[in-house]
Formats: structure tokens, sequence, C-alpha cells
């Protein structure tokens, strides 16, 4: 048993801190990080309480429910920060990323709290598989959002369709690190591989901000 | 087991042209959105198939394909939209639109009893079946007698499908193979009007049209059949993606 709202104290009181001394981008960043560590205990508490509802066991919850729960409750902050902020094509891809950092890196400090760190390969795999995940999650989802708001095809149909692509892979990920064996390596290797695709097409369009 | 891994192959290999189809042409919005469609299916099959394989014989509740599914519907309505621009929407064949999804969503949860999964699909899939319809209207891809014959068809399916609630046991096995004959009629017909529509040099929009309301139909007959007839509904359905890929091919050449 841990006291994931004692961790989200310790780690944002310092964060939050930080905050009041920078200013801009870099505030903008550590606002999303918070942003994200709060959904991250939001979002738990919400699939802990479906997983109740639904009856089923941890593994199961975290094959069905919590992708589902988790993708949404990152979207909602994403959606505030679009619509009360109306920020730049970068700024947005931005926050989103700090925005899964800081979920990725809640769940795993609970995760390692609650099963232990003792072994570094374990945490290694833990950080460069849903650490990634989340952030590419992310980066997906702002990248999607991006383009709906450009092409004024911003709809709730529209928006839905690009969560759900976010909530499969998720799901998928879930599902292949759930059973041990040749499939959760495939499940660890999927967000790295998903980064690398995603950072050649992600540079050339920030370029393409950038000169815009 | 195969089928799904067919499709599978096929849908990467759609998304590939795709892609290369959205990058050369310049108004390329629909091309992306199906694309984005195409790879959401995708991502729900990989998700069945690996879900199979590692929970073998454990059936999948409503989870993330699900998700996906509905996903795709929403992202097919938006490309077919965008394809042809704003036009005017037929305040009539929406409502008649929505009337027959709501009532194949009633007759869902009539066969399966599962309230949420029916639901929220129901709403993506009717979406789809408004825009498919009015799409019709729209583009004039088919005239007044075949629209006519086409809400004819589906009033008569929600007819023949209520029927079978209320019937002796009996009765049963003729109403569902006169609604299978039903299901598979409309769906020769629109893939033989849809290859006509191919064949012609112009009218790209009317094609368009044709293709993703086949799209639509073949959806519709997978959800409402079974046995022998889901597995010819399901290949089916993996041609009408290489159709609807058709169909964007002639839009993007057109323009």
């Amino acid at each position: 048993m841990i006291y994931s709202e004692n961790i989200l104290l310790c780690i944002s009181i310092p964060l939050l801190l930080t905050a009041v001394y920078t200013r801009g981008a870099s505030r903008r960043s550590l606002a999303a990080f918070l942003a994200g560590m709060l959904t991250c205990l939001l979002s738990s508490y919400i699939s802990g309480y479906l997983t109740l509802l639904a009856g089923m066991d941890l593994n199961a919850s975290a094959v069905y429910i919590s992708p589902t729960a988790e993708e949404i409750m990152k979207l909602l902050p994403l959606l505030f920060y679009l619509f009360v902020y109306r920020p730049g094509e970068m700024t947005l891809a931005t926050f989103a990323i700090s925005l899964g950092a800081g979920f990725a890196t809640f769940e795993n400090c609970c995760y390692l709290l609650a099963t232990g760190s003792e072994s570094l390969a374990f945490t290694l795999i833990r950080g460069l598989a849903v650490g990634v995940m989340h952030i590419v999650c992310m980066l997906a989802m702002s990248l999607s959002l991006i383009m709906v708001r450009r092409y004024r095809v911003f709809t709730l149909a529209t928006v839905v369709g690009c969560l759900s692509q976010a909530v499969v892979f998720h799901a998928l990920y879930n599902l292949l690190v759930s059973v041990p064996g040749p499939s959760a390596y495939v499940g660890y290797v999927l967000p790295i591989v998903t980064a690398v695709a995603f950072y050649w097409p992600y540079r050339k369009l920030r370029q393409a901000w950038r000169q815009s | 087991m195969i089928g799904e891994i067919l499709q599978l192959l096929m849908l990467l290999l759609l998304l590939i042209v795709c892609f290369r189809y959205a990058r050369r042409a310049e108004d390329n919005l629909y091309l992306i959105f199906t694309a984005l469609s195409f790879a959401t299916l995708m991502l729900s099959d990989l998700y069945y198939l690996t879900h199979s394989h590692l929970r073998e014989g454990m059936r999948v509740p409503f989870a993330a394909n699900d998700i996906a599914d509905f996903g795709m519907f929403l992202l097919m309505s938006t490309a077919l939209s965008t394809a042809l621009g704003r036009r005017r929407q037929r305040t009539g064949v929406t409502i008649a639109a929505m009337a027959f999804a709501a009532a194949n969503v009633a007759l869902w949860i009539g066969w399966s009893g599962e309230w949420v999964r029916d639901i929220f699909g129901g709403l993506s899939y009717g979406w789809f079946i408004c825009v498919c319809f009015n799409s019709l209207y729209q583009t004039e891809a088919l005239c007044r007698i075949e629209r006519t014959a086409l809400w004819a068809a589906c009033a008569l399916l929600i007819a023949v499908q209520t029927a079978g609630f209320f019937v002796p046991a009996g009765l049963k096995t003729p109403l569902n193979t006169g609604a299978t004959g039903v299901l598979a009629a409309v769906e020769i017909w629109l893939l033989a009007r849809f290859l006509l529509s191919l064949r012609r040099e112009h009218r790209a929009d009317a094609t368009l049209s044709l293709g993703f309301t086949g799209y639509m139909w073949v959806t519709l007959s997978m959800y409402m059949s079974d046995g022998v007839a889901y597995v010819v509904f399901a290949n089916a359905f993996t041609l009408h993606l290489l159709l609807v890929l058709l169909a964007v091919r002639k839009k993007v050449k057109a323009a």
C-alpha cells in the first residue's frame, strides 16, 4: 500500500517553487509536467473505481480499463490548454510532451515504490517502455489536434477519432506486457520503435512551424 | 484468424499507398483522414489478434479495439465529408438515417444484451450512416428510384429482423435467410453501381460516395449476420477497404 497523494505532494512542491522563479516556456513546461502528475493520480482513482465496478483483477484492469481512462484524462488538460490559451503549434506539442512526461514520471515513481527498485534492468525497461509510451501517445494526440485545428475540422468526431488511436496503442502495449515471455519483449520495444519512427516527421513539422 | 491477418496486411498496404497519395496531392485532408481511419482499424485488428493469441479462449470484453472501431467510423465520416466539401445536409435524410441507426442499435442490444458497447457503437456508426446517406443525395450517386429502393431495403431489413424476436422458433431460420438475402442483394447492387461509376471518367465524388456507402453497408451486413454469411461478409469487408482506396485514388486523379 502506498500513499500516492503524499508522493505527489512531495514531488510537486519543489516543482511549484521552481515555477514561481521561472518564466515563459520553462514555466509552461513545468505546469504541464505538474498537470501530467495530477492527471495520473486522478486517472488512477477513476480506473480503480471502474475496476471495482466491473469486478476485474488488476491485470485485467490494466488491459481493459486503464488505457481508456488514462488517455481520456490526459486529453482533458490538453483540450483545456488549447481552448483557454490558444497556443501556437510548437507550444501545444511541447505542452503535450511535458504532460505525458509528468504522467509517466509519477506513474513510474508509484510503481517502483510499490514493487521495489532493486533490479536495474527492470527499472530501465520500465523507464524506456512506459515512460516513452505516454510521451508517444501525447505527441500523436497533439499532432492530431494541431492538424484538425489548422484545417478547421475541429469537431467531436475528429477529436474522438484521434483519441481512439492513442487508446488502442496504449491498450496494445499493456496487453503485450501483461503476459511474460516473447510478447512482453515486443511490448517493451514497441514504444521506442514508435518514438524513433515519429522523430523524423516531427522534426520536419517543427521546422515547418518555425518557418511559418 | 487467417481472415484477420489478411485484413491486417491489406490495411498496411492501403495505409502506405494512402500516405503516398497524401504527400503528392495538394488538397490532401480527406486522404489524411482516410489514412488515419485505416491506421485505427489496423491497430484494432492488431489488438484483437494479440488478444486472441495471448488470452486464447477468453472473450474480448468491451475494450480498446471497440473504441478504435468507433474512432474508425468517425474518421471515415470526416474523410468523406471533407472530400465532398461544405454541401447542404438534408434534414429529412439525417433524421431517417438516425432512425435507421437507432433501430439497428435496438436490434444489437436485443441480440447481445451489451448496452454500453452497442449504444456507443451505434452513435459513431449512426453518424457514419448519416454522412453516407447524405452524400448519396449531395453527389447524386444514385437516382431517385434507386435511393427510394435503398430506403425500402433498410425498412424491410429492420422489419424482418424485428419480427425475428416475436415469431415461433421454426420461422426464425427463413426470416434470417431472407434478411441475409436482402443484405447481400443491396451489397451486390452497390458494388455494381460503384464499379460502373469507377469506370466513368468524371464524377469522382459520386464514386467516393458509393465506395464509402458500400463500406458502410458491408459493415452493417457483418453486424446483422452469423455463421457462413458472416464469414462471407467479413471477406467482402476486406475487399471493400480496397474499393474505398480506389475511390480515393479516382478523386486524387480528378483533382
